[in-house]
């Protein structure tokens, strides 16, 4: 199993996450659980952009997490992971704040990891 | 405006708001004095684009809000295309802030049934350009809307998806700001769609990549390709 299926697996399992999508911060997708990703693709790496620019213009840290908010709590929350960007549409009436807490937590593990084996 | 985000400021965990018009900048805000007017301007753009983008996959979102570490800020579209910022501290209580929101907007709204052009009380960040004439009146285009036409919904979806495989994630940008223009010139039709592909191609610019796109396009829409 390749480490984005690894990803994959993992993030499909976190209460409230309906679909998903990783991607580059150029763009390109690394993974995801739709039919057809472009789209939100698309959203998600223009929110990762938009919200990093906002950082860099006004000196703020690396954002956490951009959150599109719609009816029912089906948002669209946008997280950012080194360089990448990772789109997660919540479930109807689920938790926000758990599932960012999940996700937040699920990700900070994995660039822990990754500083951990870099040395 | 000034009220309202005076309205806004008064909840605990605001520091400040500011209402941004796209093409024009900020209109009014009470944010302190760290945020210089450049940055505010900056700010209010890149949520219009976030926002903008979200809208093309939601057509029923309703607010951007960005969490960073030392604050959050939250964006909402209102009267006549503007937009409100908030920024406020993390752990400001959200839902305490979304109904305030929605009060002083309902409260703006009953109080201002005006359509555009309130002077900017306070801190008119863009005087120069809050202060120049409203321009002339041509019928606003709603994109979403328009995408839910019936009969357009199809060949707008696969115009858009051969245009983000040509540019990438500003295809829904580029997208938008067609639809705009094209049918302010004339009525949005399936008979017009062509007047559409030009205005995309000439907004790709790229030879190479306009013919692919144009290409791309025939495969799924049989359009007069003259």
């Amino acid at each position: 199993m390749s480490a984005a299926e690894r990803f994959a697996n993992r993030i499909a399992q976190i209460k409230g996450v309906d679909q998903f999508v990783l991607t580059r911060q150029d763009g390109q997708i690394i993974t995801h659980n739709l039919s057809n990703p472009e789209q939100l693709a698309s959203v998600v790496t223009l929110g990762g952009y938009g919200a990093q620019a906002i950082q860099k213009s006004v000196g703020f840290s690396q954002f956490r997490y951009l959150v599109c908010t719609r009816p029912q709590s089906q948002n669209l929350i946008v997280f950012s992971l080194d360089k990448y960007f990772l789109g997660i549409q919540q479930k109807p009436d689920t938790s926000q704040a758990e599932l960012v807490s999940e996700v937040s937590r699920f990700l900070q593990h994995i660039l822990s990891r990754r500083k951990e084996t870099n040395g | 405006m000034q009220q309202l985000i005076e309205e806004l400021k008064s909840i605990p965990g605001v520091v400040g708001a500011s209402v941004y018009r796209p093409k024009q900048g900020v209109l009014c805000h009470n944010l302190p004095t760290l945020f210089k007017a450049e940055r505010i301007n900056e700010i209010g753009k890149h949520l219009a684009k976030i926002h903008a983008a979200g809208r093309h996959n939601f057509p029923d979102l309703s607010e951007v809000m960005v969490n960073y570490e030392e604050a959050t800020i939250l964006c909402r579209q209102f009267q006549g295309g503007d937009f409100l910022l908030a920024v406020c501290d993390p752990g400001v209580n959200f839902n305490l802030l979304a109904m305030s929101m929605n009060l002083a907007l309902e409260d703006f709204h009953g109080t201002v049934p005006t359509t555009v052009a309130q002077t900017p009380a306070a801190a008119p960040v863009a005087e120069e350009k809050a202060v120049s004439p409203p321009p002339p009146s041509t019928p606003k285009v709603d994109p979403a809307a328009l995408k839910e036409t019936e009969g357009l919904v199809e060949p707008l979806q696969i115009m858009l998806q051969a245009l983000t495989k040509i540019m990438g994630p500003m295809a829904m940008i580029v997208f938008d700001d067609a639809l705009i223009a094209w049918a302010s010139k004339q009525a949005p039709a399936v008979s017009t769609l062509k007047i559409l592909l030009d205005i995309l191609c000439e907004e790709i610019g790229d030879q190479e990549k306009v013919g692919r796109y144009r290409e791309l396009v025939k495969k799924q829409l049989s359009l007069d390709q003259n």
